[in-house]
């Protein structure tokens, strides 16, 4: 980032003849918090200033294209909005309930193997630190924890935290520079996944791996349900991530069956590797060769959606409305 | 191929493949056209509709992250014991009876009797209890289906592993003939018309072809097609097939209460269906009967199937008795329930416009002393063609007029000893004995009956050699 430090930062807590911050000190002197500064009024990407910067949660109804469709622009950001999360408890199940956004239920994490963690009103999810998914999560201050990222421009490779996926410290990735704010097959993120062979697999650069930190059983076959399947493969127990559907045949056409296949941006793949000269707008799923791979984010938005689960489509309402991202894969079953 | 699919295809052929917008590609599966993938009448556990999933949705038998209802969750991302015995299976879950799973109540599946044969005194509405020895005599066993299909040398689809216990979530008997993603149901809207006779839209696709790749809806009679839709999927490719009589009073005939006989048009060729597991090289152990299975060649060796009787036989309709080159074919239906009966052997409370029952009402286990045999037999053989005292006395005796194999010499019935009957003058009226004595799959006179292990006797008037008795 390079922009007027002042945009951020506050040397004396007073502008205008007021306080910046009232309520708490900011550390590294911010001027706002994490939340404070990625909230906007509008569902504009760009606000008034020209600062670029990606809202994750707008006060009023973004909008939300979930076939993410060029002639029904919708400008929700690749990670959702948690936007219909803040909606009270009875949206509690359509994103993460972040501090400040919206209220915590005293719970652990669901599908929670190894976290211990749970949250509740003394200890929320936060945006970055120990309870949070930003930044070093092993800083309990928030802003302490992503120290120096919004100051970098590195290389993403995930093996520091400057050089980590979207400041998920250790994740590897390919960041699209406007956030998906515009979306098209060969202009999007490229999230990192693997071809796993045992269940155990894990690697702190794989998003799934990351979103297993928390919803650990989720990424097992076999975890926490006292029904043993140490086996990597079908028949499944839960739904596999970091799996190849690349020639998988019988009922796995991913778009359409061509090969390649065109990329389906509403039911993003991940890969063990990055094409050079960005994303493509085809991948190959001529065999489990590392271009077609299952991840979380597959199917779910990390911040919020309108639906529940996180979804990025309204798959609770098919049949008959809705659509069903399953399908998109499971062509078959549609 | 279903309607759908044709439809597509034309679609396809003329346009090229469907695309909504550029980037958007999702292939059209058959899941939303089969009954448990419909908007309207479709699949809807209680828990996951109260969660705001619509009747359909995949959610309602599959948790894909195996973390609703706490430790029942089983292979195949179920959402709870894919099977366990002959009570518990997930599929009964819904198709069970009492507390249920599916919104709305269980749901409603009659016997074949009842559906295809009128029997509408049958009190049995779903499949759960038509597996259940608490209210059949007699059941496909869930158990034997699972390791039968799941061994090693099988292992067709949802039964993959052999494991030697069947208590596995990899494997579900119903599976083997229904695929729950392509199965539709009869009636199509279970809601309505759930006890009337199969109906003439809806009366095939229940089951689907056992092992097959792709899974193809058996007996599916919508458009033509040669892929899928083949006339061999139904009765009517066999030309002597005739449709049972669902009423004699005012003959009507099955499957669907038609008063014009079909020959099979409206009927699934389930003999090419069950012959698939129940066929003349397949070893099938009952864990009911302990012990094997009794083979059937229906193509090449047996009367009821594409075999010729032996000599006169005398008939009832929609019959003709006769001799010679007859050659009716039965369809395993128009015996046999699919599920359970309540009759031994899965025999149908109701065959051929009769009732099976009526006279010995539990049919069920006194199958060697017994004479309930005759019950089933004579829905469709005539007992008496000359008018004796005696049931099936002609058919066996008589040697002018009807096929009367064993020459009757009075005072020597029960020559030599363990003979056809206990005593000398033969069997008092009504005390006949058990037609299933001789006459079983397989069964061949000079054979051994594997039940009661008496030999079947040879004819006085022998017909080529060891002629089938069955």
């Amino acid at each position: 980032m390079q922009k007027p430090c002042a945009n951020c930062h506050t040397m004396h807590n007073s502008q205008g003849y007021a306080f910046i911050n009232i309520a708490e000190r900011q550390d590294a002197l911010m001027n706002d918090t994490c939340v404070g500064c990625h909230t906007s009024s509008s569902v504009g990407f760009e606000d008034p200033s020209g600062v670029v910067q990606p809202y994750v949660w707008t006060t009023v109804n973004p909008g939300y294209n979930e076939m993410k469709d060029p002639s029904n622009f919708q400008p929700t950001l690749a990670g959702g909005n948690f936007y219909w999360v803040a909606g009270g408890a009875a949206a509690h199940l359509k994103g993460h309930n972040v501090e400040g956004i919206a209220g915590a239920f005293s719970r652990s994490p669901p599908g929670d193997g190894t976290s211990g963690k749970t949250f509740d009103s003394a200890t929320p999810i936060t945006c970055a630190g120990v309870n949070g998914c930003h930044g070093d999560t092993a800083v309990v201050s928030q802003v302490e924890s992503i120290r120096g990222s919004h100051h970098s421009n590195v290389a993403i490779d995930g093996n520091t935290l400057l050089g980590s996926y979207r400041m998920l410290d250790g994740v590897d990735g390919r960041e699209d520079p406007d956030w998906e704010y515009t979306l098209t097959a060969s202009d999007r993120n490229q999230y990192k996944g693997a071809v796993r062979i045992f269940d155990s697999e894990w690697s702190p650069k794989l998003i799934s791996s990351f979103c297993a930190r928390c919803h650990g059983n989720f990424h097992h076959d076999d975890g926490g349900t006292g029904t043993a399947d140490l086996a990597f493969s079908s028949p499944w127990l839960r739904h596999p991530v970091d799996i190849d559907i690349g020639g998988r045949g019988d009922e796995y056409a991913y778009g359409g069956g061509a090969a390649p296949a065109p990329f389906q941006v509403q039911t993003p793949l991940g890969s063990e590797f990055f094409p050079m000269g960005g994303p493509s707008e085809t991948v190959d799923l001529s065999g489990a060769n590392g271009w077609g791979i299952i991840t979380c984010i597959s199917c779910h938005r990390a911040h919020g959606s309108p639906y529940d689960y996180s979804l990025r489509w309204n798959y609770q309402a098919w049949p008959g409305g809705g659509y069903n991202g399953c399908g998109d894969c499971h062509t078959t079953k549609d | 191929m279903r309607y759908s699919d044709f439809w597509t295809f034309l679609l396809i052929a003329a346009f090229g493949p469907v695309s909504y917008y550029p980037g958007l590609v999702q292939a059209a599966g058959p899941y939303l056209d089969s009954a448990h993938g419909n908007s309207t009448y479709g699949v809807s556990r209680v828990d996951i509709a109260a969660a705001g999933f619509v009747r359909g949705n995949c959610a309602h038998c599959h948790d894909q992250h195996a973390s609703v209802g706490a430790g029942s969750a089983d292979l195949y991302m179920l959402f709870d014991k894919s099977n366990t015995d002959q009570a518990r299976n997930l599929c009964l879950n819904c198709h069970g009876s009492g507390t249920v799973y599916q919104t709305g109540g269980h749901v409603i599946n009659r016997s074949y009797s009842f559906r295809a044969g009128g029997w509408t005194a049958d009190p049995l509405n779903n499949v759960k209890d038509a597996f259940s020895s608490l209210s059949q005599a007699s059941s496909h066993n869930l158990n034997d289906i699972v390791k039968f299909a799941g061994a090693t040398a099988r292992s067709w689809k949802y039964n993959s592993i052999d494991t030697g216990n069947a208590n596995r979530g990899d494997s579900n008997a119903c599976g083997v003939c229904h695929d729950p993603h392509l199965i539709q149901g009869d009636p199509a809207f279970y809601a309505f018309n759930q006890n009337s006779p199969k109906s003439a839209a809806a009366r095939t696709g229940v089951v689907t072809q056992i092992n097959s790749s792709p899974v193809n809806l058996w007996g599916d009679k919508f458009l033509p097609d040669l892929a899928t839709d083949n006339p061999v999927e139904r009765m009517s490719s066999y030309p002597t097939y005739r449709d049972p009589y669902r009423s004699t009073v005012t003959p009507t005939f099955e499957p669907d209460g038609n008063s014009a006989q079909q020959g099979g048009a409206n009927s699934v060729n389930y003999v090419a269906f069950c012959t698939t597991c129940h066929n003349d090289t397949n070893a099938i152990y009952s864990s009911d009967l302990f012990r094997q299975l009794n083979v059937i060649d229906w193509p090449l060796v047996e009367k009821h199937g594409q075999e010729f009787a032996d000599d006169d036989i005398q008939m009832n309709g929609p019959y003709s008795s006769g001799n010679g080159s007859l050659g009716y074919v039965l369809s395993c239906l128009d015996c046999h329930e699919p599920h359970g009966a309540v009759n031994v052997f899965l025999i149908r409370g109701k065959v051929n416009g009769g009732v099976t029952t009526s006279a010995n009402p539990s049919f069920s286990t006194s199958i060697i002393s017994g004479n309930e045999f005759g019950q089933l037999c004579s829905q469709c053989h005539n007992p008496r063609p000359l008018g004796s005292g005696r049931d099936w006395e002609d058919v066996h005796h008589d040697n002018t007029v009807v096929d009367g194999p064993y020459l009757k010499v009075p005072g020597s019935c029960n020559v030599p000893a363990g003979g056809c009957h206990a005593n000398a003058a033969g069997p008092p009226v009504g005390v006949q004995i058990n037609c299933y004595g001789c006459h079983y799959h397989g069964a061949v006179t000079g054979g051994t009956n594997p039940v009661t292990l008496g030999t079947i006797p040879m004819p006085d008037l022998v017909i080529g050699l060891n002629p089938q008795t069955f």
